[in-house]
């Protein structure tokens, strides 16, 4: 070991030191943050690269591009780049979309007379449809989506044959959704609240339900390597690497550009997971939702009564449950998209809230009402999960049995300011426009990406390049979506919520690293 | 071009701890400088600056001020190594130097005048980014940012945690 090296080794080992600097002051032991410390003053983002220029487009970005050098590379600015180019692809991925799924150029985001569009992300494939029962191969791209088989059988049981047969033709048009997740320990029960924290009750005693969904690359690279199912998986032999995104590059590696902005050249695999509420006849009237129509399924499961979620078996309510399936309408209130690119392998962490969800947590209490807090019920402990036993086939009618969410780590006044700006431009394409009331939280990403050359044996796989650092230090360090992280919210580092920090653990279902997502997990195993 | 006390104190701390500016990529990386006016509670970085207000906390500013100046100064005619010996015998500077070490390594605050007892964990993430977990090849005890079922392999070799000055 070298010599200072081992100097200091010593000196922390042995502690030592002798007599103490007459300069010494006394401090509190509390090491507790001011209460505005997360006031910050942080510049506006007004200064963002390509960000008041940027035009609004239908053209996912491919990769992550900022035009600064030397000393203006500084995490902030970089962190409103990256911004940018969240709000670039949360539109071009909710831009109306052509006959063939993919955005139609004719059109412009919110342009129709209330103001929504069908969007592009929600033809992309649900892990229902890549992760069958037994392993079964999913349907090709682009294919009609299907109910599962389970929920096709009770829905002919529950419905008049006319009526199952116009939810199906909903369902396969691509005018009708299907959900069903709320909550983590089941195959259907599932809710995307992560550690199993439990379900996202809104303030009119609905629950809230889940969905993710892949692009085609995404997909392509699951069916093409047979990661749908376990067996699949485990056969694999080999590191999981989606395709990273990237822009056509010259021989020396620089982008290529075309009006001032990089050349696309291939879009990489991104994920959504998107949070969607029952919405009320007022709030379908408000013009401030993405809607969809919703066929929303509860099957018949004691778990859900239990009271003590140890022994969810023996604390189980001894009752008949019958299973439900109502045609709803949703709205989307919260969307995470998560995109794997050349120059940020560790995957680019967006997430974005409809902007009635919740308060901040100390800020002011601006709103008359909130999506998922309730300001009669202020007494109410916040972010904690509603108390079991949890029946989501009706609406919770009890107010202390809903959620009461706040938002502990606000959003940065950066990008409140670069929220406002493409508020502006989407409220420019029309007035009423519901995408104007969608904001998004923050970006999450690598400071340290793990940017590896084409030729390279380690391309686009980030432990791989960098083991003692595979995250590469994300900024921020901790970001929540209040739909998504609801419970987890904070800034403990492994406890409180972090994308890629949790993500870091993500694996196949033969426990192999899964490149960042936990997709794979779903895949089961054939029929022997 | 001036360095400023927040330069002069990363390097002291390198002189000290015996390992590259670059070591303390997940404290100050070079390539993404952080202003000083962002969360310190959730920015990923600058424990450098961290550690110098924390400092000038417990020690004063003119403490740090002065031996700050002292390095600067010495090491216009002297390597930073030998500048860095010489406060570490220094009865006044010296305790201040071993906190500093203590603090990068620890991410725990030593009381100059109670050198054996932890005063404070600075931060959770100055706990995290210890440097001692980088020597080990390790990761901090309930920590870690590895993927699942790196314990079934052999530990990155250190270059790749830190580089360490070699004399």
């Amino acid at each position: 070991m070298n010599r200072p090296l081992r100097r200091c080794l010593a000196a922390v080992a042995a502690l030592a030191s002798v007599g103490c600097p007459q300069q010494r002051v006394a401090v509190s032991r509390s090491k507790q943050p001011p209460s505005d410390i997360f006031l910050g003053r942080e510049n506006n983002c007004e200064f963002a690269s390509g960000g008041p220029a940027a035009p609004i487009g239908y053209d996912i970005p491919s990769d992550f591009h900022s035009d600064r050098v030397g000393a203006e590379r500084d995490l902030r600015n970089l962190q409103c780049d990256f911004d940018v180019y969240s709000w670039e692809t949360f539109i071009a991925m909710n831009w109306p979309t052509s006959k063939d799924g993919g955005a139609d150029p004719a059109r412009r985001i919110g342009d129709s007379a209330n103001g929504d569009n069908a969007t592009v992300w929600e033809r992309w494939k649900t892990t229902t449809d890549v992760f069958q029962p037994n392993g079964k191969m999913p349907s090709a791209w682009g294919s009609p989506p299907e109910l599962p088989l389970s929920v096709q059988q009770n829905a002919v049981e529950l419905h008049a044959a006319a009526q199952s047969s116009a939810i199906y033709d909903g369902i396969r048009t691509g005018d009708v959704m299907f959900l069903t997740k709320i909550a983590k320990g089941h195959e259907w029960f599932e809710t995307e609240q992560p550690f199993n924290t439990g379900p996202l009750i809104d303030q009119n005693g609905e629950y809230a339900r889940f969905e993710i969904l892949m692009n085609r690359p995404m997909f392509e690279y699951i069916v093409d390597n047979d990661l749908f199912s376990a067996d699949g998986q485990e056969a694999f032999g080999k590191r999981i690497v989606f395709p990273c995104g990237r822009f056509k590059k010259d021989s020396n590696g620089v982008a290529l550009m075309a009006n001032g902005r990089p050349i696309n050249e291939a879009v990489g695999a991104i994920v959504v997971k998107a949070a969607w509420k029952v919405l009320s006849t007022s709030e379908q009237a408000s013009g401030r939702f993405h809607m969809r129509k919703a066929l929303v399924w509860t099957p018949a499961d004691s778990n859900l009564l239990a009271t003590d979620p140890v022994k969810p078996r023996e604390s189980s309510r001894r009752v008949s449950l019958t299973p439900v399936l109502r045609q709803v309408t949703m709205g989307l209130v919260g969307f995470h998209v998560v995109h794997k690119s050349e120059d940020v392998p560790q995957w680019n962490w967006a997430t974005f809230e409809q902007v009635d969800n919740v308060p901040t947590l100390g800020g002011e209490n601006e709103k008359a009402s909130y999506n998922f807090y309730s300001r009669e019920h202020s007494d109410m402990a916040v972010n904690v999960a509603p108390p079991r036993p949890w029946d989501p086939r009706t609406p919770v009618t009890n107010p202390y049995a809903r959620s009461q969410i706040v938002r502990v780590i606000p959003i940065s006044a950066a990008t409140k300011h670069l929220n406002d700006d493409y508020h502006a431009r989407l409220r420019a394409v029309n007035p009423r426009s519901v995408w104007q009331y969608y904001e998004l939280v923050s970006t999450q990403w690598p400071t340290r990406p793990a940017v590896t050359k084409r030729t390279d044996a380690a391309y686009c796989d980030a432990p791989r390049v960098r083991p003692a650092d595979p995250l590469g230090g994300p900024a921020p360090v901790f970001l929540g979506n209040a739909t998504m992280e609801s419970y987890i919210q904070g800034t403990v580092p492994n406890t409180s919520s972090s994308c890629m920090g949790c993500h870091g653990n993500a694996t196949t279902t033969n426990a192999k690293f899964s490149d960042f997502t936990y997709v794979l997990e779903r895949a089961q195993r054939r029929k022997p | 071009m001036i360095e400023s006390e927040n330069e002069t104190f990363l390097v002291l701390s390198s002189a000290l701890c015996g390992v590259s500016v670059d070591s303390f990529v997940a404290a100050t990386p070079p390539k993404f400088p952080v202003p000083g006016d962002l969360n310190p509670h959730n920015t990923p970085i600058d424990r450098n600056s961290e550690f110098i207000r924390t400092l000038r906390e417990q020690v004063g500013t003119s403490a740090v001020t002065s031996l700050l100046e002292r390095f600067g100064h010495e090491r216009q005619t002297a390597a930073s190594d030998t500048v860095a010996q010489n406060l570490l015998r220094d009865p006044e500077q010296g305790p201040i130097c071993r906190s500093i070490m203590k603090m990068w390594f620890l991410g725990v605050w030593f009381a100059c005048d109670r050198p054996y007892d932890a005063h404070h964990v600075i931060s959770a993430q100055a706990y995290k980014d210890a440097l001692v977990w980088k020597v080990m090849q390790s990761h901090p005890m309930g920590y870690s940012e590895w993927t699942f079922g790196y314990w079934a392999d052999d530990p990155p070799p250190l270059e790749t945690f830190l580089t360490v000055i070699d004399k």
